[in-house]
């Protein structure tokens, strides 16, 4: 009996042997960079023997909502500091961060690790310089980080964050419905009038079905103005920054848009914050045929829908010609003013933005870090669809609006009431006048 | 060639281990091991079950102040949000009814109402009939909504006087968006119901877990919102929130008006789950807690017992293994001292243990092998004895015939010698002859009576007894000694 007791014991023990060799197996198989070079720990930090250190992390709810990633990271940095320091994560909706950052700020209690747009919090006082990390890093910033990134977390020459991703808008449609009414998809030449075409072509009131997908937020509204040729702010913060809301160019793209709507090519868009996700939701469900996304709806679409009959093309040509743009976003890491442990937090800026975690955020978020090497790579380009998003980054302007909110706000009452019925020059020119004197939003002491 | 399976390597193997197996000592430390290792479950098992009844106790106990703690907290922070909206409601220009009077008041308190604007469901206003008259930030698709089935307006109405009510969740007819709503109503100052304030959250903002989410509860646990009717308004997995709740017995207990408590669910996965009303809105918070980590406790603890159970065991199995050496290791001795003696060597001697009965069996052994011993010295004594007296006896056969019979028949062969001599002398020849016949006759006569010495007769006719008799008397007789014979 003893005998067959230890022969089920070698038994059980060779069977587990077995599946931790296969699981190791497995792990192997993963196709990625770096997947075994944790980022180096910085020995100066010192930590406390008997006393654990809560580090604050506020995030974007976009990149935590659906993936532990971010979990993970925080876990890694933890492990590699010997647990000595506790990676608090918070999650709020990306366009509100401003406002929670300005009140923990000014409430003296702010977090130590926000993300965000970078470059707006810094103009707005609520973001510790960081240069002198930056030099005692040894990263030479013009070699790791693609330029614009760069520029997006730097306000009057210093550095105020670390670049985490990069993204611009670009087209999505669906080819089956192209398909069906027989028009040729998008191709790298199309303009707005073939889309007004299309739009009018595809949309099909008893089928439900709409030929575009419309949103209110000021981010991609802008990103029509700019394709067209047109910008909302003028200006550096060396100089001074001029609101252009109701330029010609503006009014004539908004009108564009909002005619398109107002002819029934797309469903009147909700106004709700984030009505950009309803246009997806729509696209999904068959009843929108085309709509302006970024690289995350592109992973979203082929992970939860990977039969969806999806096609991607860069912006339409306009008679802007060379100087049309798609929007060039950019999130970074940045320490609010005051943070409590600002080493630890650059500590951990560094260490969520290593080339360690860049390949995963591509593949598993849909979020795309700005990394020079990244751009070549074929671990980053080989989903096909995203070949005219690299491009459209190519041809993307940066969206500053957000550094003076009053402006964004009035902006976008501007374009809610456009699309119900105020004709876009009035509702501008109303814009343009209620913001007034042009100050970087309420920029702190 | 047909090969055996008696011969293979394999068959011995297991031959020698069925030998090993078959070791009194080894019989000895595995029943004892066997009896130790049911002790040592027995002990676990019980230390164990207490353990987790304890800790199970605890855990409940800590879930249910834990649950309870944090709905009081989640109720303040459910008061402040209402709090800016009743402050917004208290006002004259509010109280006016008047649209653009009441923008203008949003205007001035919009850090009173942040919360909701910032990029959230915002604030609406409605007017007596339910309809939109407001909002912030601007939304065009809800001006001129009519909301006045929605029952928070209705509340509002019917008790106007109320403070604020929370809505359960509820769908945004235009974007379809689930929200919770928190409704003040706006009264003037003659106690007319003027319409009612509204603060949104959107539900996939997730705006409203952000108190639960700073909950710690271990490494493994959670904690969820449920309005009234049993639908998340807040779970960590974001992909949950709407959902309905509703046939969890927590929620179900809550929904029963069962204000605060906890109960252990044992269906796998095992959980322990706090519950608390938070009493402003009348929601309700669940603290998830795995079973596994509410006993992890109990494990802890357990380790140390197990350990010192290992160890003793451990050193009670050494024990028992010397205390079975001192007794098999006397009885393997026997056993070879029992083969030596098999085997023909009567000096072997086997030393006494210390253990009584193991001590009385070696000197039972170390008698049994002297009295042997003894034996085959008196066997080989008797047995020289015999052939000593045989080889006597054949000595004296040979002297007997030697200086009897032989000399006898030499005579008788002298006097024929003789009596050949003679034949021509008739006269001699006759004596002669009655000489020759008389010696041959005393030959005859030597010759029965050295047969009966060999054998008397009376040895079969009478038996030993009765023939030794006769020889005592016949050697007294002829030797004249006196002989006495005893049997």
């Amino acid at each position: 009996m003893l005998q067959r007791l230890i022969n089920l014991l070698i038994c059980v023990g060779l069977a587990a042997l077995l599946a931790g060799c296969g699981a190791s197996a497995a792990e192997k198989k993963i196709d990625e960079p770096f997947i075994d070079e944790l980022p180096p720990i910085n020995p100066k930090i010192a930590l406390a023997e008997n006393e654990k250190i809560t580090l604050e992390v506020w995030l974007d709810l976009d990149f935590t909502r659906n993936d532990t990633l971010f979990q993970e990271i925080a876990a890694d940095f933890e492990a590699a500091y010997q647990n000595k320091v506790d990676v608090n994560i918070q999650s709020f909706v990306g366009e509100s961060m401003p406002q929670k950052v300005r009140q923990a700020v000014l409430a003296g209690t702010p977090p130590d690790v926000v993300q965000g747009h970078v470059y707006a919090m810094a103009g707005q006082g609520l973001a510790e310089p960081l240069n002198r990390r930056w030099e005692d890093w040894e990263v030479d910033p013009e070699k790791e980080f693609l330029p614009a990134a760069l520029a997006e977390v730097t306000w009057k020459q210093t550095r105020y964050g670390i670049p985490l991703d990069i993204y611009t808008l670009v087209w999505l449609y669906n080819r089956q419905h192209f398909d069906e009414v027989g028009l040729p998809y998008p191709g790298g030449d199309y303009d707005f009038a073939f889309l007004q075409t299309a739009a009018g072509a595809l949309t099909n009131a008893a089928q439900d079905r709409y030929g575009l997908g419309f949103t209110t937020d000021p981010w991609y509204v802008y990103t029509w103005l700019t394709n067209a040729g047109g910008d909302v702010l003028t200006g550096t913060p060396e100089t001074d920054f001029n609101l252009t809301l109701d330029s010609t160019s503006n009014i004539d793209a908004l009108r564009f848009l909002t005619d398109m709507a107002q002819a029934g090519y797309g469903p009147p868009p909700t106004t709700r914050p984030r009505d950009y996700e309803d246009a997806r939701e729509l696209f999904l469900a068959g009843k929108v045929s085309m709509y302006m996304g970024g690289p995350w709806d592109i992973h979203l679409i082929q992970s939860t829908h990977p039969d969806f009959p999806l096609g991607v093309a860069q912006l339409p040509q306009t008679p802007a010609a060379e100087s049309a743009a798609s929007v060039l976003g950019s999130t970074g890491l940045f320490i609010p003013r005051g943070a409590s442990h600002q080493d630890l937090a650059f500590e951990f800026m560094k260490w969520a933005t290593s080339d360690r975690y860049a390949i995963p955020m591509a593949r598993r978020l849909g979020r795309y870090p700005a990394k020079i090497w990244l751009q070549t790579s074929p671990y980053f380009t080989e989903n096909l669809l995203l070949i005219p998003f690299f491009n459209q980054l190519n041809a993307a302007r940066p969206y500053h609006l957000d550094l003076f909110p009053p402006a964004e706000d009035a902006f976008q009452r501007a374009i809610k009431a456009s699309f119900y019925g105020v004709e876009p020059a009035e509702a501008l020119h109303e814009a343009q006048r209620s913001v007034g004197r042009m100050a970087p939003g309420e920029q702190l002491p | 060639m047909k090969t055996s399976i008696k011969g293979s390597p394999a068959y011995q193997y297991y031959q020698s281990r069925q030998h090993w197996m078959t070791q009194l000592r080894s019989q000895a430390i595995l029943l004892i091991i066997i009896l130790l290792s049911l002790m040592f479950f027995l002990t676990i098992g019980v230390t164990f079950l207490a353990y987790q009844r304890v800790s199970q106790s605890l855990a409940e106990s800590r879930d249910r102040d834990l649950a309870s703690v944090s709905a009081e907290r989640l109720s303040e922070s459910m008061l402040d949000f209402a709090r800016g909206l009743k402050i917004l409601a208290d006002q004259e220009q509010m109280q006016s009814g008047e649209p653009t009077l009441q923008e203008q008041t949003l205007q001035r308190g919009r850090d009173l109402i942040a919360e909701f604007t910032n990029n959230d469901g915002g604030v609406i206003i409605l007017n007596p009939q339910g309809f939109v008259s407001v909002t912030r930030p601007f939304r065009p698709d809800l001006i001129g909504q009519d909301f006045s089935q929605e029952t928070y307006f209705q509340n509002a109405r019917a008790v106007p006087t109320s403070s604020f009510f929370f809505s359960d969740i509820t769908r945004e007819s235009t974007t379809g968006e689930d929200m919770i709503i928190i409704a003040v109503p706006i009264v003037n100052t003659r106690d007319e119901f003027i319409g009612v304030i509204a603060g949104r959250f959107y539900l996939n903002f997730q705006r409203l877990g952000q108190e639960i989410q700073k909950l710690r509860i271990g490494e493994e646990g959670l904690a969820y919102l449920v309005d009234r009717n049993g639908r998340l308004i807040y779970h960590p997995i974001s992909k949950l929130i709407g959902t309905d709740f509703s046939q969890l017995e927590a929620v179900q207990r809550l929904q029963k008006g069962d204000r605060v408590g906890a109960i252990t669910t044992q269906k796998q996965p095992g959980t322990v789950e706090g519950y608390a009303i938070v009493d402003v809105t009348g929601w309700g918070l669940v603290i998830v807690e795995p079973w596994s980590q509410a006993i992890q406790p109990a494990q802890e603890a357990l380790i140390p017992v197990v350990v010192v159970l290992i160890i003793g065991l451990i050193t009670v199995a050494i024990i028992v293994s010397l205390g079975v050496q001192r007794v098999t290791d006397p009885i393997q001795n026997l056993v070879t001292q029992t083969r030596q003696v098999t085997a023909g060597d009567y000096d072997a001697k086997v030393a006494l243990s210390r253990i009584k009965e193991i001590r009385e069996l070696g000197m039972a052994f170390n008698e049994m092998v002297e009295q042997i011993r003894k034996y085959r010295a008196g066997v080989r004594q008797y047995v020289a004895d015999i052939t000593r007296t045989q080889e006597e006896e054949r000595k004296r056969i040979a002297r007997e015939l030697h200086d009897d019979t032989v000399q006898s028949l030499i005579a008788i062969n002298q006097r024929l010698e003789l009596l050949k001599e003679t034949l021509d002398q008739p006269h001699e020849v006759r004596p002669r002859l009655a000489e020759v016949k008389t010696m041959v006759t005393g030959a005859i006569a030597s010759v029965r009576q050295f047969s009966r010495d060999l054998r008397p007769l009376t040895l079969e006719d009478l038996g030993l007894t009765t023939a030794m008799k006769y020889l005592v008397n016949q050697l007294a007789q002829s030797e004249g000694i006196d002989v006495h014979l005893t049997v």
